[in-house]
């Protein structure tokens, strides 16, 4: 046996290792990002409360097209970050701007600290408010009513 | 969407075709690997040897038997003592594949499991030293002379093999296996089935020693038989050998003179329950594991019936045995009635003479109880003085025996001889057969017996 | 929740990377400290590096799929280079960075262009020609007349028809074509071409590509078929056909029955079967190691039979290990199939995904003699430049309607498609 032979019959194990640990990880990444789209598409559940954010004209200059309407099934966290419910890919978008969510037959939206701030009815928010439907949301400039 | 659901579908038929894929996989690694890497076709086998001498084989006294030449890139195979290890180290050919002790010490032969680096110098594979005397065996083979037969020889207390013999045989080089081949598959004889570990026959008469000890067990010691020469029961009609019909006699006597009448008339008696279970106790229908492989003795009825039993007491009927089985039932009684799994291979050592590992001996079953051996001892001591093994007997040593003259499909029977000796002492144990002889066990298989055991013990 | 990303996120390209540094570390010992060896081992993980990071940072769909498929090259090129490093390594590396561009190109135009539903009679066309190009001045190489030569540039057009079929079937399955033509109802008009591209398959004695069309074929008419006594008469066809190809064509009897038998003739007729068998057999569970086995012993063993080398150099688990990662491929492709809502892209991503997964089995199973032995290469594992750079532009096609489908853009649905569905 040479030291080569040795050597590679060694990394063999390595190897093995290595891929099965990387189907792991890829398995584990697909269960993740499963596991979160199951929440949007729960709609046929009743018991789930929906709602929706409808995109209005904004007088900010938006980079990327929006969908026509946003649903909402519960919760949900609108910003940047490609882990939100809703992304918006605007610079002008915290990477997590704000929340909303149900409880107990009220709807709430929460700031989460971001830059540009979030307003309703042109009201800048400081804490926690109920939100009533035909609402108009403005998370950084970009508007949009809330509707149930 | 309906479409969605079809396609759920066809994905859940696509995960379980790709299921079995791997589950094939695994059950070929598992169950059907180990056969393939075998095949003498696949080529890797021959790969190691590129950088690995394959180990050389020895006798107990250190005589070569199987060593391998390297001449550059060349390697060869000799085997001094050409065909006398043909049925117990075999061949090892790139194009027939390998048997026998070649086949089963690969891994130890081929020194596998040694992890010492080296930079592509050529390494050597481990030497096995067999238990078997190069003098006895060649010595055993003399005595056959070309008859067709076995001659195994045992140590009772250890199983050690002392000699094995199968006639007939080959030239067991590579090269002359490449010339010959088809010749020697073609022989009617099978010169490539190795008798001594393979061949099942009826064990005839040398069975007696069973039926015996389930007599014994059974209390029918001072039982008395009037033997009228022929045994008839349901449908069956049994002689004795040569048409003799012995009178009045007791169990010692009928074992003597080998009277059928009178096992027949015992295992009729005893039922095929009890003959089965006495079968078993000495090993048939169990495998023998060992250094190489042994085919499994075996008594087969779907519903064995009184008659049928009375046939197997005979060592007739549905029973067959290897040779090295009859022999390790003549040492089972020779070592107190255990048998000792037999073996080849003593030691396996290192080119440079260290001792990897040795074989320690190993007990089997305790076939029979040490009184019921002490039992037989006397039968068959009286067998060898005045009875049918007169012509084993040696002067000065005391010879304990059995013959068998086994019927079988032709008119030629068997010839069989299974003894021991010193038979206060056992030093060794020896099985003689004899196919399709036409002549008695006692005419013909004791001598060479005799004439083994007087070889071995004046060493 | 919303730690999704973050630490975990990266992990399968760092493994990526690691197995690609150790690959070739190994490549570089076992050819005497060949420096070359190195850079070409760089130059492939930049390939996927740049690969990985275009796709993410663009947003251009499903992030899963490419890094698998360079796990899948990763385990193939290495064992090339340790077949053959001339011969196949270096070749097969420029062939991925062809393949990977090829996969731009697929991607970009696949997106941008918008008629693809409308041009069923050119993928019928073209297919056919490159059909009767390879029949009148084919090479023929291994008893299959399937390779073509433009200049000096050898390549088989049976790898870009299997696209150009699956895209002409994806045509009429979508349902973007349903007025008669010739007084032919669609379907017949779809059947009749399936027949048309098997029979000249069956003329080029490609088995391996014809039973994956056909495959695809029934595959489709499964899902989208809404008459089952169609499908269940074009199944009762191909038995027919099989049988009367069995009883009367002495290739397939031979196929069969080395299937059933191959111990009987290792010297002749089943030495292909049981060599690959004998490879499979001393790999054991975690294989020999990267240079210590013989695949030089399996004929054809960089392409057809590449996974049997796979197995005797990195174990059954590392076979298995490839099928698992086409499975999670084929798991993924068959997902962006249900999520997206336009009609051909859907039937197009299906029947690409069938492609991979069918490819995949025929050949494993063929290798392990689990199935009869067709030849057909390993998507991204075999050599071979049609292969290769066919896959990856299949990829880049499916990657372009998972991205459409992630933004929400689809061809006639626009905005307004999503949600309708929601709300159901």
């Amino acid at each position: 046996m040479t030291i080569y032979n040795f050597l590679s019959s060694i990394l063999s194990y390595v190897f093995t290792f290595i891929i099965y640990l990387f189907i792991f990880s890829v398995i584990r990444l697909i269960y993740l990002d499963v596991k979160k789209m199951s929440r949007f598409e729960k709609n046929n559940t009743d018991d789930v409360a929906c709602a929706s954010l409808k995109p209005v004209k904004s007088r900010v200059d938006i980079s990327s097209p929006l969908k026509s309407r946003y649903a909402i099934y519960g919760y949900a966290e609108i910003g940047r970050a490609s882990s939100c419910d809703i992304q918006l890919h605007e610079d002008f978008i915290s990477a997590k701007h704000a929340r909303i969510w149900f409880d107990s037959g009220e709807w709430y939206l929460e700031d989460l600290g971001s830059r540009n701030g979030t307003a309703v009815n042109g009201q800048r928010i400081r804490e926690v408010v109920i939100l009533d439907p035909e609402d108009e949301i403005s998370f950084g400039g970009l508007n949009f009513v809330f509707e149930l | 969407m309906k479409n969605n659901r079809k396609i759920i579908h066809v994905l859940v038929l696509v995960s379980f075709m790709f299921l079995a894929l791997v589950s094939y996989l695994l059950y070929f690694n598992m169950f059907e690997a180990g056969k393939v890497v075998n095949n003498p076709y696949n080529q890797r086998q021959w790969e190691d040897e590129r950088y690995v001498k394959r180990g050389s084989i020895y006798d107990c006294d250190g005589e070569l038997l199987a060593e391998t030449v390297a001449d550059g890139d060349k390697r060869i195979r000799r085997y001094p003592k050409g065909h006398l290890y043909s049925h117990v180290i075999g061949y090892y050919s790139r194009v027939y594949g390998k048997t026998q002790l070649e086949m089963q010490y690969e891994k130890e032969l081929m020194g596998h499991g040694d992890i010492t680096l080296s930079f592509n110098e050529l390494r050597s594979g481990y030497d096995l030293n067999l238990t078997i005397d190069n003098d006895l065996q060649s010595y055993a083979y003399d005595k056959l002379n070309g008859r067709r037969g076995a001659v195994v020889a045992l140590e009772p207390s250890t199983g050690k093999v002392l000699a094995m013999v199968s006639v007939p045989d080959f030239d067991p080089s590579a090269e002359s296996l490449e010339q010959n081949w088809k010749y020697i598959v073609e022989r009617e004889d099978s010169p490539l089935l190795a008798r001594a570990t393979g061949g099942l026959y009826p064990p005839g008469s040398t069975y007696k020693i069973a039926t015996t000890a389930a007599a014994y067990n059974g209390g029918y010691t001072q039982k008395t038989f009037n033997d009228t020469g022929t045994f008839k029961a349901g449908g069956i009609k049994v002689e004795n050998y040569g048409g003799e019909s012995y009178g009045e006699i007791g169990l010692k006597k009928a074992f003597e003179v080998s009277s059928n009448f009178a096992f027949c008339t015992l295992g009729y008696e005893l039922g095929a329950e009890n003959v089965k279970n006495t079968a078993e106790s000495f090993g048939v229908n169990k495998d023998i594991t060992t250094d190489i492989p042994v085919a499994k003795s075996r008594i087969e009825y779907k519903k064995m019936t009184g008659e049928d039993a009375a046939l197997v007491s005979i060592g007739q009927g549905q029973l067959l045995m290897t040779p090295l089985h009859v022999a390790m039932m003549g040492a089972a009684v020779a070592n107190h009635g255990v048998m000792m799994k037999p073996y080849l291979v003593g030691s396996v050592t290192t080119s440079s003479g260290m001792t990897l590992s040795t074989t320690k001996p190993v007990e089997m079953y305790q076939a029979i109880s040490p009184d019921c051996a002490a039992y037989l001892n006397e039968l068959m001591v009286g067998t060898v003085k005045e009875g049918t093994g007169k012509n084993a007997a040696i002067s000065g040593i005391t010879v304990a025996g059995k013959t068998g003259t086994a019927e079988n499909e032709t008119s030629k029977d068997h010839a069989w001889f299974v003894g021991y000796a010193p038979a206060e002492n056992p030093k060794i144990a020896v099985a003689v057969l004899l196919e399709y002889d036409g002549g008695s066990g006692g005419k013909s298989a004791a001598p060479i017996a005799r004439d083994v055991i007087k070889k071995y013990l004046s060493k | 929740m919303s730690n999704i990303s973050g630490a975990g996120r990266g992990r399968p390209v760092v493994l990526l990377v690691l197995m690609n540094l150790l690959g070739f570390g190994l490549l570089y010992f076992a050819n005497g400290f060949n420096i070359n060896i190195i850079w070409v081992g760089l130059g492939l993980l930049g390939l996927f590096v740049i690969m990985y990071a275009v796709l993410t940072l663009c947003k251009m769909g499903d992030k899963f799929i490419v890094p698998m498929a360079c796990m899948l090259i990763t385990m193939g090129v290495i064992l090339l280079c340790r077949i053959d490093i001339e011969k196949y390594g270096i070749k097969q590396i420029a062939w991925v960075a062809l393949g990977g561009a090829a996969f731009f190109v697929a991607y970009a135009v696949y997106y941008n262009f918008k008629y693809w539903h409308k041009l069923w009679i050119l993928y019928f066309l073209g297919g056919a020609a490159l059909f009767i190009a390879t029949l009148l001045f084919g090479k023929t190489v291994n008893g299959s007349k399937n390779w073509l030569q433009i200049g000096g540039f050898a390549f088989q057009p049976s790898e870009i028809t299997k696209i150009l079929f699956i895209m002409f079937l994806s045509c009429h399955f979508s349902g973007c074509r349903t007025e008669p033509l010739l007084g032919l109802k669609p379907r017949y008009v779809t059947w009749l071409g399936t027949y048309v591209f098997i029979g000249f398959l069956v003329l080029q004695r490609d088995w391996g590509t014809m039973l994956v069309l056909f495959s695809i074929y029934i595959f489709m008419l499964y899902v989208y078929e809404k008459s089952r006594g169609f499908l269940l008469m074009n199944i009762g066809a191909a038995s027919v056909i099989a049988i009367l190809g069995y009883h009367f064509l002495h290739h397939i009897q031979v196929r069969v029955s080395t299937w059933l038998d191959p111990w009987s003739d290792i010297s002749n007729k089943g030495y292909q079967i049981t060599q690959s068998l004998f490879a499979i057999a001393s790999g054991g569970y975690f294989g020999r190691g990267i240079g210590n086995g013989s695949p030089g012993y399996i004929p054809e063993v960089h392409s057809d039979f590449i996974f049997s080398a796979v197995c005797e150099e990195m174990g059954v688990f590392g076979g298995a290990a490839i099928i698992i990662l086409f499975f999670l491929i084929a798991y993924r492709c068959f997902k962006i199939s249900i999520q997206t809502t336009d009609a051909y892209d859907k039937a197009l991503s299906f029947g690409l995904t069938v492609m991979f997964a069918m490819q995949t089995f025929i050949i494993v199973g063929g290798v392990t003699k689990m199935i009869p032995l067709t030849g057909i290469t390993l998507p991204f594992v075999s050599y071979g430049g049609t292969s290769i750079v066919v896959s990856f532009a299949s990829l880049g096609i499916i990657q372009a309607i998972s991205a459409k489908s992630e933004r929400g853009k689809n061809l006639e649905g626009d905005a307004s498609n999503q949600p309708q569905e929601d709300q159901q």
